[in-house]
């Protein structure tokens, strides 16, 4: 009975530490080129939660809903570094920061005006609602799907940045901008590229996690969003692959200590696990690689 | 001429960086921009490749500079190897040549000149999987050059490429120079070392203080003492 519960909080973990692992992505690829923390993202998450939550509340097939998703958060994402990001890039970092931070506000703004602030709640039906059962275990499909959806759209970000010239020029612009200029990199549009990225991932896991707990309200973005940076931390802040490692860590550092020392602990274990990093190893988990040591992307 | 500059004038904020600069570069010659520590070399690389801002004019193929941007100028065949070499140092060295071809569309001939890249460096076809940042000085600065002919310019742009060498590998990086000439490729070589410079330019400018002070044949200038004395003045 035990092995079973904590093989299934297991599970559990490692499906919200999916959608971690996809914002903390998503924060990464920003950070990468810019150096700054696009605080939007929690928000941008949140709004690609709602469009798709509306898409499949509309009967629009769940796939589609999720790429609808990406795709709005992406567009959202490629504002705010027009209008948020683009006119403040000379300024000191804090000053581009503190604005996708009102950004993050207008958008909670907007999704309370637009969508009401009480939970959205989704009811889920035909395939959605299957259940494997093993013993006293249990896979949803909705498990799966978190799962296979991060796992494809971790291996597509990988292929993006390490096989493609895409991938090659956003690297470049993170190590040194002029440079990536001499070998015909523009890097504003890199900057673009990467904040669409960003969105497409933040989106995609605002879908995922709507699915997971099939209710969200306009101010999920803050609590996942935080967790979010947490795993950015714990992986390291020079590796871009550590949030793969972290963010499935923290999930099921989070699921068990609900399941075995209670909900209102569950923070302080996180948050205390990524200051207890901060203190002993600041570069992260896997901080510190050659390849990846620097720049994020 | 393949590359003009007249009455070029550079600013650092207040502080200017180049007062006054003519020259020009004919197809297929090799021209050495010959100066101290200072002098304005850089500078003026940087402003023909499009990196910095100007005043006066620059033309290449007849074409005015002034509202290019550094890619535009790279696709139009100018590419330039920085001082320092530039190169990506996180990247693998194929990576670092890969970005080098960046805005080639011919995929096939860019595989095939990367395999030509190997064969006659043989060096980075070695440590072609090996992060750049390890490689020793000289070994940088032949993939900062390789990278650069991987973009196939029409005027290639050497900033200071024997800084920082051993003597032997200094030999071999001009000795490369040397071979371009062989294949017509234009250079513009700027240097502080301006014997070795001397011997592989048609002709030479010497910079000093952010102007011109002497150009001509190169050999001419060798023979002189007007380099040596200017050089030793500073």
């Amino acid at each position: 009975m035990g092995v079973s519960i904590f093989i299934q909080q297991v599970l559990n973990g490692l499906t919200l530490g999916a959608v971690y692992t996809l914002i903390a992505l998503a924060f990464s690829l920003v950070m990468g080129i810019l150096g700054i923390l696009n605080l939007a993202i929690s928000e941008i998450f949140m709004i690609g939660a709602f469009v798709g939550f509306s898409l499949i509340t509309a009967g629009v097939p769940v796939w589609i809903a999720l790429i609808g998703a990406m795709i709005a958060a992406a567009l959202v994402s490629i504002v705010i570094a027009r209008i948020g990001y683009e006119p403040l890039r000379n300024a000191n970092h804090i000053t581009p920061m503190l604005s996708t931070l009102g950004f993050s506000m207008i958008l909670q703004n907007l999704a309370t005006n637009t969508w009401g602030s009480d939970p959205m709640q989704l009811t889920l039906e035909g395939w959605l609602e299957t259940r494997f059962s093993f013993g006293l275990v249990s896979l949803s499909v909705v498990q799966i799907v978190v799962f296979v959806v991060t796992v494809g759209l971790c291996v597509l970000t990988a292929l993006l940045i390490q096989r493609t010239d895409i991938g090659r020029a956003l690297r470049a612009v993170a190590e040194n901008r002029e440079i990536s200029r001499i070998l015909g990199v523009r890097p504003r549009r890199m900057i673009l590229v990467a904040f669409a990225l960003s969105g497409l991932l933040a989106g995609a896991a605002g879908v995922l996690v709507g699915l997971h707990y099939s209710v969200i309200t306009p101010y999920i973005g803050v609590e996942i969003g935080l967790k979010a940076i947490a795993v950015m931390i714990v992986g390291g802040a020079t590796n871009i692959w550590g949030a793969l490692l972290a963010g499935p860590l923290i999930g099921i550092l989070e699921v068990l200590t609900v399941a075995y020392g209670g909900a209102a602990m569950r923070d302080f274990v996180v948050y205390g696990f990524m200051i207890v990093i901060l203190l002993v190893r600041p570069q992260g988990l896997l901080g510190g690689s050659s390849k990846t040591s620097g720049g994020r992307v | 001429m393949i590359l003009s500059v007249r009455d070029l004038q550079v600013s650092y904020g207040a502080i200017p960086g180049i007062r006054k600069i003519d020259f020009d570069v004919a197809e297929g010659e090799i021209v050495a921009v010959i100066g101290a520590n200072g002098a304005g070399k850089s500078t003026t690389m940087k402003a023909i490749t499009g990196l910095l801002p100007f005043q006066g004019k620059i033309a290449y193929k007849g074409a005015d500079l002034a509202p290019m941007r550094a890619e535009q100028n790279l696709a139009n065949g100018l590419a330039l190897v920085p001082e320092g070499r530039g190169i990506l140092t996180r990247m693998t060295v194929e990576e670092n040549l890969r970005m080098g071809a960046y805005l080639r569309r011919d995929t096939a001939q860019v595989e095939t000149e990367i395999a030509a890249t190997y064969e006659r460096f043989a060096i980075l076809g070695e440590r072609r999987s090996g992060i750049a940042g390890y490689l020793s000085g000289g070994e940088q600065q032949i993939l900062a050059i390789a990278r650069a002919l991987l973009a196939r310019p029409k005027l290639l742009l050497l900033d200071e490429p024997s800084l920082g060498l051993a003597p032997l590998m200094t030999e071999q990086i001009f000795a490369f120079i040397s071979e371009f000439r062989e294949q017509g490729l234009t250079v513009l070589l700027a240097e502080q070392k301006s014997k070795h410079s001397l011997a592989v330019a048609d002709r030479a400018v010497l910079f000093s203080m952010g102007e011109v002070v002497a150009s001509g044949a190169a050999r001419e200038l060798a023979e002189g003492s007007l380099i040596r004395d200017t050089m030793m003045a500073l």
